[in-house]
C-alpha cells in the first residue's frame, strides 16, 4: 500500500520536475540548477514522499483573497507551508511576494489592501520559519491586474499574491 | 452687411469642429438629468471678424457659449435660432430677443492689429430697461444694459486664454461665483502597447481639455497626482523603480524630485494649504498610517497610530485638520484628525465603504468614493449635518476631485469597458461624460485658481 503511494508519489514528481521552483510560471534561467537539485533530492530523497510532494505543493504559487479580505485562504497553508520549508532550506533564496487588488473602491486604499494581503502570506512563511530577510514585499495595488474584465470572475483573480523565488 | 453675414455664418461651421479638434477628450457629450430648469438662458452671438482671413485664430463665441453650457448653469442659445447676429450693443434688436425668453446677450468684434488682434465684447441685459429713451426717432441704449465691456489686445496664441477668460468674466457677473474655466486638469493616459505592456503619460490639459501637455512619460504606473496650492507643482506616485514614491515635480520646468522612497507603501500625498508639508501615506513602521512631511527639510510627523489601514489623506481648506481613509472600524469610512490636540472623529456613517475624501473650498462638505449595493459612486456629504447625497448614476467611480469654485466635481469612471472622465454639479443635477480619443484616461486632479 505505502509502496503504491510511492510509486505514484515517483510518476507525479516525475511529471512536476520540469516545473520546479517556487513559480509554475515556466523554466527560467538557472531552473537548470534547480532541477539539478530536484534530481538529486528526488534520487537520494527518492524514497522520501515529502520532498516530491512539496515540489508538487509548491508549483502553486499565486493565492486568491475574498473581495476586502487579508487573510489567507486555509487551503493555501500548505502550499506556503512547503515553500517556507524550500527557503528555509535555501538561505542564499529571496522569496519576492507582490500584493495586488482589484480595480474597485480607491486606488491607494487598494495599494493597502494589496500590500496587507502579501503581509499575510509574509506573515505564514515566517511562522514556518523562514527568515524575515529573505522575503521582499511590494504592492501594486490595482494597478497590474492579471485579468482585464470588469465582472466577478476577472476581479477574482486580481485579487492575489505573486510568490516568485529568486 | 453681405460679407458681415458670410463670415458669422463660416463663425458657426468653425464652431461646430474648433473644439474637437488637438483635443485629448473626444467631443463632450451633455447629458442634462433632471432638468435643470433653473439654467439661465444665454445668447454669444458669433463675433464679427473684421481680418482678411476667413476666419480668425479661435471661434471665441463658441468657446465662451461651450464653456458656459457646460457649467451646468447656463443654457446657450444655439446659433442657427438667433433672431439676428448683432455685433455691439447698438444693433440689438431687444424685442426679438425678449420675444424668445433671452435674458442675456453676449456680442463682439475681432479686428486684425498689426501682427495682433483687438478683441471687444458686451455682456447686455435684454430685460433691464424699460422703454429706451428715444431722441429724433433713434433708439438709444440705456448704460445700465451694458453688464460688462471689454477691450483687449492679444497674440493669436492666446484666444483660447482669452475666451476662457471672458466666460469668467461673464460667470462671475450673472451667477457671482467665481468661474472656474481658466483652471487646468491634470490626469494620467495610459496606453495599451502589448498584452501586459503598458505607458503611462501625467498630462496637463485646459479644463476643455484642449492643448494638453506632456509631464512624465513612464512604463510604470503613475497615480495621485496632486496640485500645489498656488498650482507651480504636482506631486504624485511613481512605480518607476518597480515600488511606489512619492515625486514633486515643477509644471513648469519639469523639474522633479523624489520625496518620498521608504520601504512599503509611499502614497496617496497632498499639499497642506500653505504649501509646506505634504500629507501621505507610509507603511514603513509595519501599517499604512497618515504621515505630514514638512518639504523643505524632510522631517516626518506621524499622525496615526492604529493595526488599520489608515490612508487618502487630504488637508481641510483652513489647514486645522486632515481628513482620512480608515478601516478601523472594519471597512473603509471617512475620518477627520484634529491637528491641535490629536483628536480624530469619525465622519461616515452611510454605507459600508466611503473613501477617498475630498473637501469643497468652503470646507463645508466633503465629496467621497461611497459605495452601495457594490456599486461605487461618487456622494457629497455636509459634515455638520451628517447629510450624505450619491451625486452619479455611473457605477465604477473613483478619484473625485473637487472645482476651486466648488462648482463640479470631475472624477474617473467606466464606460463600456474604457476608463474615461465625467463630469456632476455638485448639486447633482447636471452630468457631462468626457469620452478619450487616445487611451483610457484617469486619475484627474483639478489645478486651484491661477492668480
Amino acid at each position: 500500500m505505502l509502496l503504491n503511494q510511492l510509486y505514484k508519489a515517483l510518476i507525479v514528481g516525475v511529471a512536476i520536475v520540469a516545473v520546479s521552483g517556487c513559480t509554475s510560471m515556466g523554466k527560467k534561467a538557472g531552473d537548470a540548477a534547480n532541477d539539478a537539485a530536484s534530481a538529486k533530492g528526488m534520487t537520494s530523497g527518492g524514497l522520501n514522499g515529502s520532498n516530491l510532494i512539496d515540489d508538487q505543493l509548491r508549483a502553486k504559487s499565486v493565492f486568491y483573497f475574498e473581495l476586502d479580505r487579508t487573510d489567507v485562504n486555509p487551503a493555501d497553508q500548505a502550499a506556503l507551508a512547503a515553500h517556507a520549508r524550500f527557503l528555509a532550506a535555501n538561505h542564499g533564496k529571496h522569496a519576492s511576494l507582490v500584493g495586488h487588488a482589484d480595480e474597485r473602491g480607491t486606488r491607494e486604499y487598494n495599494m493597502a489592501l494589496g500590500e496587507h494581503r502579501a503581509m499575510a502570506v509574509a506573515e505564514v512563511l515566517t511562522m514556518n520559519g523562514v527568515s524575515k530577510s529573505q522575503i521582499e514585499i511590494v504592492s501594486y495595488g490595482e494597478e497590474k491586474p492579471a485579468a482585464m474584465g470588469h465582472d466577478e470572475p476577472s476581479w477574482a483573480q486580481n485579487r492575489r499574491v505573486e510568490l516568485d523565488c529568486k | 452687411m453681405q460679407g458681415r453675414f458670410k463670415h458669422l455664418v463660416l463663425l458657426f461651421f468653425a464652431g461646430l469642429f474648433s473644439f474637437t479638434s488637438q483635443a485629448i477628450f473626444g467631443a463632450l457629450t451633455i447629458e442634462i438629468t433632471k432638468g435643470n430648469h433653473s439654467a439661465l438662458p444665454i445668447a454669444v452671438v458669433p463675433f464679427q471678424w473684421a481680418g482678411q482671413t476667413s476666419l480668425p485664430p479661435e471661434n471665441i463665441a463658441a468657446i465662451v457659449s461651450s464653456d458656459l453650457e457646460q457649467s451646468g448653469r447656463f443654457k446657450a442659445f444655439p446659433v442657427q435660432k438667433m433672431p439676428q447676429f448683432p455685433t455691439a450693443p447698438g444693433e440689438i434688436n431687444y424685442p426679438a430677443w425678449k420675444g424668445i425668453g433671452m435674458e442675456s446677450l453676449v456680442v463682439g468684434q475681432i479686428q486684425p492689429f498689426g501682427s495682433r488682434y483687438r478683441v471687444v465684447f458686451q455682456l447686455v441685459d435684454v430685460f433691464k430697461s424699460s422703454a429706451p429713451m428715444q431722441t429724433q426717432g433713434q433708439a438709444v441704449l440705456s448704460s445700465s444694459q451694458i453688464l460688462i465691456g471689454r477691450e483687449y489686445t492679444i497674440e493669436a496664441k492666446d484666444f483660447r486664454k482669452l475666451a476662457h477668460q471672458i466666460s469668467d468674466i461673464i460667470f462671475e457677473k450673472l451667477t457671482g461665483i467665481r468661474g472656474a474655466f481658466s483652471t487646468k486638469i491634470a490626469y494620467v493616459s495610459v496606453e495599451q502597447l502589448g498584452l501586459r505592456k503598458r505607458r503611462y503619460h501625467l498630462e496637463v490639459a485646459d479644463i476643455d481639455g484642449h492643448d494638453p501637455k506632456e509631464l512624465l512619460v513612464s512604463s510604470e504606473p503613475l497615480i495621485s497626482p496632486a496640485w500645489s496650492p498656488r498650482g507651480d507643482m504636482l506631486a504624485y506616485v511613481s512605480f518607476e523603480n518597480k515600488r511606489p514614491e512619492i515625486y514633486i515635480q515643477q509644471v513648469a520646468t519639469g523639474r522633479r524630485q523624489a520625496v518620498s522612497s521608504f520601504p512599503g507603501l509611499n502614497g496617496a500625498p497632498t499639499w497642506s494649504p500653505d504649501s509646506h508639508s505634504l500629507a501621505m501615506v507610509l507603511s514603513k513602521d509595519g501599517n499604512p498610517e497618515i504621515y505630514v512631511m514638512n518639504v523643505a527639510t524632510r522631517q516626518l510627523t506621524r499622525i496615526t497610530q492604529n493595526a488599520a489601514i489608515d490612508t487618502e489623506p487630504q488637508w481641510a481648506p483652513d489647514g486645522k485638520s486632515i481628513v482620512f481613509t480608515s478601516d478601523r472600524g472594519g471597512k473603509p469610512q471617512i475620518y477627520r484628525h484634529w491637528l491641535n490636540g490629536d483628536r480624530e472623529d469619525r465622519l461616515t456613517f452611510t454605507g459600508d465603504y466611503n473613501a477617498r475624501p475630498r473637501f469643497t473650498p468652503d470646507g463645508l462638505r466633503i465629496i467621497m468614493v461611497h459605495r452601495n449595493n457594490n456599486r461605487f459612486h461618487i456622494a457629497v456629504q455636509d459634515i455638520e449635518a451628517g447629510v450624505t447625497q450619491v451625486l452619479t448614476e455611473t457605477e465604477l467611480d473613483e478619484s473625485p476631485t473637487v472645482a476651486p469654485n466648488g462648482s463640479m466635481v470631475i472624477y474617473a469612471t467606466q464606460y463600456f469597458g474604457k476608463g474615461v472622465l465625467s463630469a456632476v454639479s455638485i448639486d447633482g443635477r447636471v452630468r457631462l461624460r468626457v469620452p478619450s480619443q487616445r487611451g483610457e484616461v484617469r486619475e484627474p486632479a483639478w489645478s486651484p485658481f491661477f492668480n
